[in-house]
């Protein structure tokens, strides 16, 4: 029966025939090229450059020994923990936050306890003598790191900056409005340069902020803005009969929002808060043009090195697919949390 | 935001009042060092949290005399944007970089060059294929450059003053250089000769690229420090005069330690600090030069290690020999 | 009633007035520590730097660029090939776009799967790596020049870009193999290519989707009543569909538009001499003055942002009119 729907829709007339046809032509171009540079002609074993010197497709070896440098940066092995612990402990934080049981604690273990353990861990603020480099973490855990922060604290800042460009006092309302205007009207690159070459000078003399700090604050600035536009739109969503509703109530302005007006402009526009982390995620990347080893920073500086010079397209395919996979699935997790959200 | 801010403040830590920079070093148990973010037989990591080169073994001797270990140091890796401002900013200690010595930035970004750890030049590097012998050929070529460097000038000049034509393409780093140049984008690769010589070593086919002979720039490539703490510039300058001094009276690594004990040349004696009192000016102990000598070698070490017969770079010393041997490195006299 | 609403009020103010001081404390906090930090470290200030001569070459200027050129010459040149590869990327990522959206659309399981693949793939891979897959891509797998592929002796596609006929001094002029290149004629270079294709691509996953929205979202009903008016498909939706489907289509397009704008700034990645590359790279380097590169680029970005903001809100009003006098 689905087959024979099928054959119908795609063979039906002449129209259905010549778009199936250039379908076909296009997958079976795409498929078999992608098995032959990916598989067939691909070198999976070996340990170096010498191995994939015959090679009619991609030298996978050259993702394989350079692997832990794609995930860790220039990280000593010993310390590999920390990265490690970092991650497990942020998923865990962030997971609390889906079930509503766990909500409260949740949100005290990501903006307390995470960048507590940041301070410790990474950044490794109590014993600076014994302890590891933080311009040493890159890879993907550092992608993951930036990401994590910048999406979290987007999250409040988003939240003010929204509160007050809507209902804000006059000075406050235009403040609000310059700030996000500002940081949604320029490249995040330009931010980044700025952060990078240009925030120095503005610190007194003496105060000296890593680069990773001065690019999370740039970024956590960028993508503050954006999460206002976006929690915005979900104010102006909610119905403006609930905040006469919640005054009558006798809630003060605060309560009302906090308990009536933002869950539910929260609520309205869970997707675009979404699709709003995965642009971030991927706008991270921009980190490797300032010179980070971030995850593509490290599969760049992979290529560079001398003894695997040539194998770039094989390191973009992997990130790409790395990308894709986190992404993707966050995409889908959307899609899955939208029922859990509106209990 | 406010909360944010305080909270990276704190995270950043203070580091107060320290216009010393031998201070805040020392206070800091870490020399900051800027470097290369890859640049095979200068600054490179090697994907496995180590670092090796030229400018990353000067930062070692810098690390081995105001520490006493080499390993206290912290590379951190600048595109040639950032990397006066790091310096400026006091973000780093010193700048180790692969950088030019220029007038403009000596005077005007408030660097202090403190002396010249490479001699090198401005070249080419072409296909075989092309049959080319010389620039002069070069009319109508596309040259590939790293944007933000001397090379990006220098390569204007020169094709402007020889009445030749030429398109340029600047990239933001120097893996794209040379990508595009394996991949054809470019007719030519310019930049400093040491480097062409690096990449040219690592290609899968070295035999098929050809240096050009022409050299059309001065490059003298050195550490930098900040302007006005002369004391530090005074140590990074001395570290470096340290190992040629140590290369031309035969002292390296793999002598040192014997030559300690064994010694009568008083030469050697005062700079190993058996006699004298040479140190002091520098605010150092005396076993400095020892240190730097133990740790990481002589200049010739160094050179050899990184760029030379033990490297996968085979440059020779030309230019960069003793002034003894007919080169241009020349140590002020350590006494 | 009235007293307590002008303590309010009054309170209000105060509390204003708190907040006006704390972010100009603030700004001339950070502004006072720049100027000791640029004073300390003698670097200069002022925009004098920009009639000074530049001396550096760019590879694609739409205005003379030369020797002699001035720094302000070079922002120039930045700028316009930042407007072009934006304008070249939205008109192309449009033309895709739609071509995706229609293809999701449509009842063929074929292109549908085709077009949704395009979408997930796309949309979930960074831009910054797909411009760098297709530069080094293409250009690796492109043929050096005296190995073109040729069409007609009249184009020629290589790895120095695309070399086409032009007009010379009112006189067409073919492109001819000559020393290392092409010489005459037109040339469209590969960064530009690459950058222009990327956004494009990137872009068109979004206004795929956009568009396949947009067109779900008009009411069946349409449809039917469109049919038994005995249009046919086609008409229906060439007369009836699309023009309504617009209406949900522009605002949000509006702003995948002030994104390319921005996304082209990606540029400096691989060479394509845009603003960011040309002068908040290059010039930025070659003067030292960080503060004020950087504040024109940003300003000038923004600068653009709000205007395509404006006249697109206008835009939209004048739709929003039209729609009410229907």
């Amino acid at each position: 029966m689905f087959e024979k729907t099928f054959i119908k829709s795609c063979f039906g007339s002449v129209g259905a025939t010549l778009v199936s046809l250039i379908s076909l032509a296009i997958l079976g171009v795409m498929v078999s090229k992608i098995a032959q540079w990916m598989f067939l002609g691909a070198v999976f074993s070996g340990s170096s450059s010498e191995a994939c010197r015959e090679a009619t497709g991609a030298c996978w070896v050259f993702v394989k020994e350079n692997l832990v440098f794609f995930m860790y940066g220039m990280l000593e092995k010993k310390e590999y923990w920390r990265a490690q612990l970092f991650v497990s402990c942020a998923i865990a934080a962030v997971s609390l936050l889906f079930f509503n049981r766990t909500k409260t604690l949740g949100l005290w273990l990501n903006f307390l306890g995470m960048p507590l353990l940041a301070i410790a861990i990474i950044y490794n603020i109590f014993s600076p003598e014994t302890g590891v480099d933080r311009d040493a973490f890159g890879g993907l855990f550092l992608t993951l790191f930036v990401a994590y922060f910048g999406i979290l604290w987007a999250f409040p800042i988003g939240t003010l900056l929204a509160l007050g460009r809507k209902s804000g006092p006059v000075v406050v309302r235009l403040f609000c409005i310059f700030w996000i205007e500002v940081w949604r009207g320029v490249p995040l690159i330009t931010v980044l340069f700025m952060s990078s070459v240009l925030v120095p000078y503005f610190l007194p003399e003496g105060v000296e902020l890593s680069k990773l700090t001065r690019a999370m604050f740039g970024i956590v600035c960028f993508s503050g803005a954006y999460m206002a536009e976006v929690i915005r739109g979900g104010l102006q969503g909610v119905a403006g009969g609930q905040r006469e509703v919640s005054s009558a109530l006798g809630l003060n302005w605060l309560q009302s929002m906090r308990y009536v007006v933002l869950p539910q402009a929260i609520k309205i526009v869970s997707p675009a808060i979404l699709n709003n982390f995965i642009s971030l995620f991927k706008d991270t990347t921009l980190v490797a043009i300032i010179g980070m080893f971030d995850f593509l920073g490290a599969v760049q500086a992979a290529t560079k090195n001398s003894a695997w010079l040539g194998y770039a397209k094989e390191g973009y395919v992997f990130a790409a697919l790395v990308f894709w996979i986190f992404c993707y699935g966050l995409s889908k997790l959307s899609s899955r949390l939208n029922p859990i959200s509106e209990s | 935001m406010k909360i944010c801010m305080v909270s990276l403040f704190l995270v950043a830590g203070f580091a107060h009042g320290a216009s010393l920079t031998l201070d805040k070093v020392r206070k800091r148990g870490q020399l900051i060092c800027g470097v290369a973010e890859g640049l095979p037989g200068f600054g490179q990591p090697d994907g496995k949290g180590g670092w090796s080169g030229i400018d990353i073994d000067l930062c070692r001797a810098v690390a081995a005399a105001t520490l006493g270990d080499a390993k206290k140091i912290k590379f951190v890796p600048l595109n040639a944007k950032e990397r006066f401002t790091a310096l400026q900013s006091g973000a780093v200690d010193i700048l180790s970089r692969n950088t030019t010595w220029t007038l403009q930035r000596d005077a005007s970004l408030s660097l202090d060059f403190t002396g010249v750890t490479y001699y090198d030049g401005q070249g080419f590097m072409v296909k075989k294929k092309l049959k080319i012998k010389s620039v002069k050929q070069l009319n109508g070529a596309t040259i590939c450059v790293n944007t933000g460097t001397t090379t990006e000038l220098n390569l204007a000049d020169y094709f402007r003053a020889n009445n030749l034509k030429f398109k340029m393409i600047a990239y933001e780093k120097n893996d794209e250089v040379v990508g595009a140049y394996l991949a054809g984008r470019c007719d030519a690769f310019s930049t400093d000769q040491s480097g062409l010589y690096a990449y040219k070593s690592a290609f899968k086919d070295p035999e098929e690229h050809v240096i050009l002979p022409e050299i059309i720039s001065k490059e003298p490539l050195g550490p930098a420090v900040r302007h006005g703490d002369n004391t530090w510039g005074d140590i990074v300058r001395w570290t470096l005069y340290a190992m040629l001094e140590a290369e031309e009276f035969g002292v390296n690594s793999g002598n040192v330690n014997s030559l300690k004990t064994s010694t009568t040349n008083p030469s050697v004696k005062r700079l190993l600090g058996l006699e004298g009192d040479l140190h002091k000016g520098l605010e150092l102990d005396k076993d400095w030069v020892f240190r730097i000598i133990a740790q990481v070698g002589n200049y010739e070490d160094v050179f050899e290690n990184n760029l030379g017969s033990k490297s996968p770079l085979k440059i020779a010393r030309g230019q960069n020999a003793l002034w003894s041997k007919g080169g241009l490195q020349y140590a002020m006299p350590i006494r | 009633m009235k007293r307590p609403r002008k303590v309010h009020i009054k309170q209000s103010i105060l509390w204003q007035l708190v907040f006006v001081g704390m972010v100009i404390a603030a700004a001339s906090y950070g502004l006072h520590n720049a100027l000791v930090n640029l004073e300390a470290r003698g670097i200069s200030r002022g925009f004098e730097f920009l009639k000074v001569t530049a001396g550096f070459e760019v590879v694609q200027a739409l205005i003379s660029f030369g020797e002699g050129s001035t720094y302000l010459r070079a922002f120039l040149v930045g700028l316009l090939n930042t407007v072009y590869v934006s304008v070249l990327a939205i008109v192309g990522s449009l033309i895709l776009g739609f071509l995706v959206g229609f293809a999701r659309f449509f009842a063929h399981p074929l292109s549908r799967g085709l077009a949704k693949m395009w979408i997930g793939g796309i949309r979930n891979i960074p831009l910054l790596l797909q411009i760098f897959f297709i530069y080094f891509a293409v250009l690796q797998s492109l043929p050096e020049p005296r190995d073109s592929l040729q069409f007609g002796n009249l184009i020629f596609l290589n790895n120095r870009g695309v070399f086409f006929p032009w007009i010379v001094n009112g006189e067409w002029v073919r492109p001819v193999l000559e020393g290392f290149d092409f010489v005459g004629g037109n040339v469209v270079i590969p960064e530009l290519i690459a950058l222009a294709l990327g956004l494009t691509c990137y872009t068109s996953a979004f206004v795929g989707e956009l568009v396949y929205a947009s067109l779900k979202s008009v009411d069946k009903g349409l449809w039917e009543a469109s049919r038994s008016l005995g249009l046919s498909h086609f008409q229906a939706l060439r007369l009836v569909i699309l023009p309504e489907s617009l209406k949900v289509l522009i605002p949000p397009l509006t702003n995948q538009f002030l994104n390319v704008f921005k996304n082209s700034s990606l540029a400096a990645a691989i060479g394509y001499p845009d603003l960011v590359a040309v002068f908040a790279g290059t010039v930025l380097n070659q003067t030292g003055q960080a503060m004020e590169v950087i504040s024109i680029t940003m300003m000038v970005y923004l600068l653009i942002s709000l205007l395509i903001s404006i006249a697109m809100n206008y835009f939209n009003s004048r739709l929003a009119r039209v729609r009410r006098h229907v």
